[in-house]
């Protein structure tokens, strides 16, 4: 009787570390080896090349990265793609301030209406937006331009930043900012002394986003910015015709999603709370 | 009356931001697929765009999108909630949430790429079921005619989405209910059709809800993935305004698509009312 | 229908720490057996076991004649009552009751009838499409017993079901649960940490403590009996005494304790051992009679029902009760009797 009972639940437990370790193989699969196998293929070696019988290529260079660096507009797809990101996350900071100091702490008839409300361009299909609104900025002459494509940029992201720093807002104790104003503190003195260090982390947290998003966004830079403003999106994209060259694509690819790794260890490391989860378990 | 005009004053740049770009790329939208503001001939009112949308090309379209947006949401759905329960009690629970949340952050174009560089002639894929003898010769999984790869990526890309908002939501469900039932008699199957959805039912709508709204107005991984016919509503939306020069019915199609969108958006506020109640 | 249950030499643990060691236990067919103990004494995983939520590490458990190791929760012939009632949220009244009924593939007629008849054992008729939350504490209480009886089960499984209820409530509920109980002849296995709740309702106390089974009687005997000095002061108040040696005068056994000479009534008298006398039973100001003691009275509380004196003798303090009118205070010099039949003999050393 006792050994079968045993027997039993070693099977079960058994089970369950096969269980774990199929998940974790599939993990493996799924997300490494994708990006694993497109990391090999930007480190091929010009000269031996990576023939379709061999599992790995036979030698390793950094040839193909230096050439895209060198012969392509990757540079200044980076270096537009950076300029366009600060401008982005500057302006869509500012612009979303005070609405979502309202939304956060004021009292609005109709407030959870306008929550939802200014989540819109969130939903609407980008390429359409990017399109439609391409063709009124070419009427303004604003086509091609920074301004053109920064405008759009901030379009798309103000809900996101809005709900973050709504949320940060709300979450500051009332109590708190009566008894600044109790101590003496006039209007500039708690925005400066209060609100703002207070939503540092949601500002961080939407801020980090935001730039990231404007980083890899791709249907209004290509829409708008095309051709004069090249982005690694757009440069990328550009590079995936049917016959694409393998090295090429798997550097601008990884060209674009390297930002993203940044953000990703910054968020799990530095932020302590979950704002993700927060703005958009919200919705 | 001060604090109204304060509060007006204050929501003004974000809320009127979007407002006004809001109305002005929709009115354009709509006056365009009507007719109006025609760049390329005369401006005046015509229901020829709309007549031409039901074309067999369009519908084609339509469908494709339609099924790309139901199988990622309710594909990715079916697999969240599965893998949420293999790794319930897993000792590599966090490690596993953390990687699994990757793909949220790589682009849908890198995504697309990174998975379509396994699946070529030359590929990883074709490689192993070569190697394992499964098949002969090199398989064609970028065929002109399938879909599967947009399927997969979509899926891919989307389901640890759903997983970052569904996981934490089946968590959330008090073991002792759980208990109760499989005392009642409840096996794993009715465990979960009987409770576990349904209390979970208001974060698997959002979650589907998101995730088909985004990949039914897909451009860049049917574009790059997708079968050379029939293009997604997006991308035949781009072809017919920049190849064809038609920008009255790629407005009619931007619209449509926009009322397919609103129309979902509002089935989804009005299934959220009722669940809360 | 009802079953007895055996548990034979029960192990549990987790990782070190062993939350039951070694337990052995009989129902009857249809008793009602209370395990009483404070918490992490391990009545909860022994109930958990029985239920099928926990797999014992060592022993067995039987259900009549069958084996009940590794049949999990759903296919066991139990009902549980949870401390937190558990009841389905999202499912109105009705639903939640005929749940049971549903898995065990009843049709729709029977569901409803069986629905009525426990909400109407419950005193609940007529609230079938109120949702839990709309209901009282009490009312959810009694939705988690129509649900787990309309199973009608083998086995009744209650796991501190009233704690969460306040004091008067706590009262009528469990005189109802036992009134059910006894109407259904269904085995009991009941679950708490409150004396009054285990001595008023259970054919048999199972008082457990460190995982392990102290001792096992009727109500009773636990009270009136208790093997050790654990049980003594755990279950009610009792004075304990040391006994220093032991002797005999005149065809009668006396024990020196530290109060004096204390006429004992046990052939097992010896030295070493303790006795227990609960307040109660000490006569205060007696006219005579045997085991007379005196004492400065150190302190006075009244309880509503009595007042409860300490009474300094000799330097050890003794819990005596009197009646709730009678005049007595502090520094008072009073006398009391300690009849020969309320001393107890405890029979073990604390474990």
């Amino acid at each position: 009787m006792h050994s079968s009972l045993r027997t039993k639940k070693r099977v079960r437990k058994l089970a369950r570390i096969i269980l774990t370790f199929s998940v974790l193989q599939i993990l493996a699969v799924t997300i490494f080896i994708p990006f694993l196998y497109t990391v090999l293929w930007s480190l091929v070696d010009p000269g031996t090349g990576w023939s379709y019988t061999s599992l790995f290529p036979r030698r390793l260079s950094f040839y193909h990265w230096i050439y895209q660096f060198t012969y392509t507009q990757v540079m200044e797809g980076l270096l537009n793609g950076f300029i366009i990101a600060s401008w982005t996350t500057l302006l869509t900071f500012l612009v979303a301030l005070p609405t979502a100091y309202a939304l956060g702490r004021l009292e609005i008839p109709g407030k959870e209406a306008l929550k939802v409300f200014v989540l819109l361009p969130m939903v609407l299909p980008g390429m359409a937006i990017a399109m439609f609104l391409g063709r009124i900025l070419f009427f303004l002459g604003l086509s091609q331009t920074f301004a053109g494509v920064v405008i759009g940029h901030i379009f798309m992201n103000l809900p996101f930043m809005i709900r973050v720093l709504a949320v940060s807002f709300e979450s500051i104790p009332q109590d708190v900012v009566e008894v600044s104003a109790v101590l003496g503190a006039n209007r500039l003195q708690r925005l400066r002394e209060i609100y703002l260090p207070l939503i540092v982390p949601g500002f961080f947290a939407a801020g980090l986003n935001t730039f990231i998003s404007s980083l890899e966004e791709f249907d209004i830079s290509f829409i708008i910015g095309q051709p004069k403003i090249p982005t690694i999106s757009t440069i990328l994209f550009a590079s995936m015709g049917t016959n694409f060259v393998k090295t090429q694509v798997s550097v601008n690819s990884l060209l674009l999603i390297i930002p993203n790794f940044i953000l990703l260890f910054v968020i799990e490391r530095v932020l302590k709370q979950d704002y993700l989860g927060a703005a958009l378990g919200k919705l | 009356m001060n604090k109204k005009w304060k509060t007006l004053l204050f929501l003004l740049p974000g809320v009127g931001y979007i407002v006004f770009f809001l109305a002005v790329i929709l009115g354009f939208m709509v006056m365009q697929s009507f007719g109006f503001f025609n760049f390329t001939g005369e401006s005046g009112f015509t229901l020829e765009h709309w007549r031409s949308l039901f074309s067999r090309q369009l519908l084609d379209s339509l469908l494709f999108s339609l099924k790309v947006g139901t199988v990622s949401s309710f594909g990715s759905l079916v697999i969240t909630y599965l893998l949420s329960f293999a790794i319930r009690g897993s000792y590599f629970r966090k490690t596993i949430l953390s990687v699994y949340k990757i793909p949220i952050f790589i682009p849908a174009l890198v995504g697309s790429f990174l998975i379509i560089n396994m699946f070529d002639y030359s590929g990883i894929v074709n490689f192993v079921l070569q190697a394992l003898h499964l098949v002969r010769g090199p398989v064609n999984f970028r065929s002109q005619d399938s879909a599967a790869l947009v399927y997969l990526i979509q899926v891919w890309k989307n389901m640890p989405f759903q997983l970052l908002i569904l996981y934490p939501a089946i968590r959330s469900i008090r073991q002792d209910i759980l208990d109760a039932g499989r005392n009642l008699g409840a096996g794993r199957l009715r465990l979960f059709f009987e409770i576990v959805f349904p209390l979970t039912l208001s974060t698997c709508l959002i979650a589907v809800i998101l995730v088909f709204i985004g990949t039914f107005g897909d451009f860049a991984v049917s574009s790059t993935a997708g079968p050379v016919y029939p293009f997604s509503l997006s991308r035949l939306m781009n072809y017919t305004a920049y190849n064809q020069q038609d920008w009255g019915l790629s407005a009619a199609i931007a619209v449509s698509m926009v009322a397919v969108i609103t129309a979902l958006v509002s089935a989804y506020t009005y299934l959220q009312q009722k669940i809360v109640k | 229908m009802a079953t007895a249950i055996r548990i034979r030499n029960l192990v549990k643990k987790y990782g070190d720490f062993t939350a039951v060691d070694q337990l052995s236990l009989d129902i009857a067919p249809g008793e009602f057996v209370t395990l009483l103990g404070s918490s992490g004494c391990g009545k909860t995983t022994v109930l958990r076991t029985i239920a099928g939520f926990l797999e014992a590490d060592e022993g067995e458990i039987y259900f009549g004649d069958r084996l009940m190791n590794g049949v999990p929760p759903e296919k066991r012939d139990v009902s549980m009552m949870f401390q937190s009632y558990a009841l389905f949220p999202h499912k109105t009244v009705e639903n939640n009751v005929n749940f049971g009924l549903r898995m065990h593939g009843a049709g729709r007629e029977e569901q409803r009838r069986k629905v009525e008849e426990e909400l109407a054992m419950v005193h609940l008729s007529g609230l079938n499409d109120r949702k839990p939350q709309e209901l009282s504490g009490g009312q959810q209480q009694r939705v988690a017993l129509a649900r787990a009886m309309a199973v009608t089960p083998q086995v009744l499984l209650f796991d501190e079901p009233l704690s969460n209820l306040d004091a008067k409530l706590r009262e009528t509920v469990r005189m109802e649960i036992r009134a059910i109980q006894r109407k259904y002849r269904i085995t009991t296995v009941y679950v708490t940490h409150d004396q009054e709740e285990a001595l008023s309702i259970s054919d048999k106390v199972v008082v457990m403590n460190g995982g392990r089974i102290v001792q096992t009687g009727t109500p009773e005997e636990i009270y009136k009996k208790p093997k050790n000095s654990f049980i003594a002061h755990f279950i009610g108040k009792s004075n304990v005494l040391r006994v220093d040696s032991v002797f005999s005068e005149r065809g009668k056994r006396f024990a020196r304790t530290p109060i004096g000479d204390l006429e004992v009534d046990s052939p097992a008298l010896k030295p070493g051992a303790g006795l227990s006398i609960r307040p109660e039973d000490l006569v205060v100001n007696p006219r005579g009679g045997a085991n007379v003691f005196g004492g400065r009275v150190a302190g006075v509380v009244f309880l509503g029902r009595c007042k409860q004196v300490s009474v300094d003798t000799d330097g050890t303090e003794m819990l005596a009760e009197v009646d709730k009118d009678v005049e007595i205070a502090e520094g008072m010099e009073i006398s009391y009797a300690v009849p020969v039949s309320s001393v107890n003999l405890l029979r073990e050393e604390e474990p």
